[in-house]
């Protein structure tokens, strides 16, 4: 289980809170001093790296004619480019964290990834509402996104009950939730549109955006490449498929445990009304979760293995999180912070515990269990 | 057509507009160059001129547009450099003649260090010979008037003050022998033997009768005086005028000579490269000019207002969400300026770059694409 030193956080007067802002903000202007060459030899290995994976990957699948362990291996290529293309590369890139090299094949302005959310919406929904209001119920349409009950904030319904399998579902198809995501908030094809939610794209614009990058990842995978392939249509297809599977449980499985383990603190809107810079980061830090592993397994989350600096310092180059990770313990430590880590199998079994528990008609947490689902 | 759809074609498979920003990471040409948007440079040779001045010799190669680079003599190139994995661009006047470009495909941009700057002081130690370069086709108009041309027995004068003669030297070398019915002149005003290309400008001078070179000196001659135009012509009102200098010694210079009676038609202005922050007067109006929607925004001198305030409350379309430098949402581009990040308390560069119009407050005259 996730560790804790105290069963709660300590809440912060304005002074604590105006010195955290302080403190990480010296964290981070001590690493964004030390951003450039590296970084930028950095991210273009990453981004060969991934475009060998894809070539390799569906060169394997067309030669899985001549044995099935070519297309099994023509998969694990091919989904470890995607993975790579969404994570470390293109997740990062949106955040804008490199910029800074004025290389327009690597900006955030620019940068198209190989999925069926496009950027543009992207960036609206998560670099937007859920970096500006991580974990704030009613106005972090992540938390949950709109179909799973996590926290007592909100009350029982009868489709909470198989909120489990509902859970499974969208981890299978989660690219194609996250493309949702945005329409599904401005309720574009049914329904109203919540009261008081600022919009900053139109409804043409959006389902226009939807189609044209749907149509075209569609075409991509289930399309193009299986025609290339001639003969083997059918083969490549499928490879195809089994890959944009693989990526997608994978990322679904990062993105839970970095937001839903236990221990993760919800706010409420009232509570983060004109809230200072200080506020701000101390709810990043319970709001987010990390993950140990080892350097490979980094790369492969993106960085979101350390969540808490990713949404403390979303634009500071992620391969430095690990590095920062150290410094923001030791400042959460001072300030008698929750910092919430732990491993792999360790959060996710704690994320399932949080699905199923919430899957029940269980009212207000109180006792013991308040410690394992916090409200701040 | 046929560009269309492999792009079309490269945007479906790869996400990328095009095949070579997929492959681009691939390659270690300048990225300006890769996409087509510059011609590549290699650097031929590097020279210093004076204490602060030195020249860069670069071969141009390849095609943009399917066009070959050329340029008239005056005019300026943008030149792409990497420093610390960060690609930057700078304007730079090409110093060399029309001559040498067609000779063997090369021009000479003579370079101020500007001591505060982030690029011209660190290029002449970083850069050697076999360097790749991107640069820009070339661009402005302080070039040689073609009406004067046609006019028999036109005087030209030319006044630069310091690091101001790099456009006159390439004018001079590539004009003043192809054009013997004029009369060119130079005033060039530096210190005391900080005359940058002086020996080449000699030598022209003994070469050509139409040439006449007047090498002053600030300390001992001060500023351009009346005296100092009467002693070169007789016939001001019939001359074309071209200054290229420090704003200062432009902006006096332009109007001791409107006051001598010369047309303002026949003046001609360079205001050329970037202030160096060092120089930017804080406490002055300063002008936000958004580009995309071309309009022009004073604000005064206590100005606290970022720039996404200033486009909102001018109609300015701008893109937003957190409205505190977490989301980039307001990512824009800022073509020159520099700008205070009111999040990060720092300034920003002189040149253009990405900056967050929710958390930048303009700081000397900014021009950004809103």
């Amino acid at each position: 289980m996730a560790t804790l030193d105290t069963k709660f956080s300590q809440k912060l007067n304005e002074e604590q809170l105006e010195q955290l802002a302080i403190d990480l903000d010296g964290v981070k202007a001590k690493a964004m001093e030390q951003v450039g060459s590296t970084d930028e030899r950095y991210i273009k290995k990453i981004v060969r790296l991934q475009r060998s994976l894809e070539i390799a990957g569906r060169i394997c699948l067309v030669l899985g004619f001549m044995s099935l362990y070519f297309w099994g291996v023509g998969v694990l290529l091919l989904s470890a480019s995607k993975i790579l293309d969404n994570m470390e590369i293109g997740h990062n890139v949106l955040h804008g964290q490199y910029d800074w090299m004025n290389d327009p094949t690597l900006n955030s302005q620019t940068f198209e990834w190989d999925n069926a959310c496009s950027s543009e919406s992207w960036k609206r929904v998560h670099n937007y509402e859920h970096h500006t209001y991580t974990n704030i119920v009613g106005k972090d349409r992540d938390f949950g996104y709109g179909l799973l009950r996590l926290s007592d904030d909100f009350s029982w319904r009868l489709r909470n009950t198989w909120q489990f399998g509902t859970y499974l579902v969208l981890s299978t198809l989660f690219q194609w939730g996250i493309a949702f995501h945005e329409m599904a908030g401005e309720r574009v094809f049914f329904g109203k549109k919540k009261a008081g939610r600022e919009s900053h794209v139109d409804v043409e614009q959006l389902k226009k955006v939807f189609y044209s990058k749907s149509t075209r990842q569609i075409l991509k995978d289930y399309v193009i490449f299986p025609l290339l392939a001639g003969p083997f249509f059918v083969m490549v297809l499928l490879g195809n498929l089994a890959a944009n599977l693989l990526r997608n449980f994978w990322t679904s499985t990062i993105i839970f445990c970095g937001h839903f383990p236990t221990e993760v603190y919800t706010f409420t809107e009232k509570e983060c009304e004109n809230e200072s810079r200080g506020h701000w980061y101390y709810r990043q830090i319970l709001g987010s979760a990390n993950l140990t592993g080892p350097k490979w397994f980094h790369i492969l989350t993106g960085h979101l293995s350390c969540q808490v600096e990713h949404h403390l310092f979303p634009e500071v180059p992620a391969h430095r999180y690990v590095e920062m990770s150290k410094e923001v313990q030791v400042i959460a430590a001072k300030y008698g912070i929750a910092y919430n880590t732990g491993s792999f199998f360790s959060q996710y079994a704690s994320v399932v515990q949080r699905v199923i528990y919430f899957s029940f008609p269980v009212g207000k947490v109180t006792g013991k269990k308040a410690a394992l689902y916090p409200r701040f | 057509m046929l560009n269309v759809l492999t792009n079309k074609l490269s945007l479906t498979l790869f996400n990328n507009d095009t095949f070579k920003a997929y492959f681009a990471p691939f390659s270690a040409k300048p990225i300006s160059v890769l996409m087509g948007e510059m011609f590549a440079a290699t650097v031929v040779k590097m020279q210093t001129e004076n204490n602060d001045m030195y020249s860069l010799t670069l071969a141009i190669s390849g095609k943009v547009n399917k066009q070959g680079f050329s340029f008239q003599p005056g005019q300026y190139i943008e030149l792409q450099v990497k420093k610390n994995g960060s690609y930057i661009k700078r304007p730079f006047t090409i110093s060399s003649s029309l001559a040498q470009f067609q000779q063997d495909k090369t021009i000479t941009l003579t370079i101020k260090k500007q001591f505060e700057g982030r690029v011209t002081p660190w290029l002449s130690s970083a850069i050697k010979q076999g360097d790749l370069l991107g640069i820009s086709p070339a661009k402005g108009d302080f070039v040689l008037n073609r009406l004067s041309k046609k006019a028999a027995k036109k005087e030209v004068i030319f006044i630069a003050g310091g690091s101001g003669i790099t456009p006159f030297h390439s004018l001079l070398l590539s004009h003043v022998a192809n054009n013997p019915t004029i009369n060119f002149t130079l005033l060039y005003f530096a210190r005391a033997n900080q005359h940058a290309l002086n020996g080449s400008l000699v030598a022209l001078e003994l070469e050509h009768n139409n040439f006449t070179l007047k090498l002053l000196q600030r300390e001992r001659d001060g500023h351009c005086s009346a005296a100092h135009i009467n002693a070169v012509t007789s016939d001001l009102q019939h001359s074309e005028v071209y200054i290229c200098g420090p704003n200062s010694m432009m902006d006096s210079t332009r109007e001791l000579l409107l006051d001598m009676g010369l047309p303002e038609g026949a003046l001609h202005l360079e205001q050329f490269g970037l202030a160096s922050f060092r120089n930017v007067d804080l406490n002055v109006v300063r002008n936000v000019s958004f580009a995309i929607t071309n309009k022009d925004v004073v604000v005064d001198e206590d100005n606290q207002k970022t720039l996404l305030m200033l486009a909102e409350d001018n109609v300015v379309p701008a893109k937003y969400g957190c409205r505190m430098g977490i989301c980039q949402e307001c990512k824009c581009k800022k073509v020159s300026g520099v700008v205070y990040n009111s999040q990060t308390k720092t300034y920003s560069d002189t040149g253009e770059e990405d900056i967050q119009a929710c958390i930048s407050v303009p700081v000397t005259d900014v021009v950004i694409n809103l």
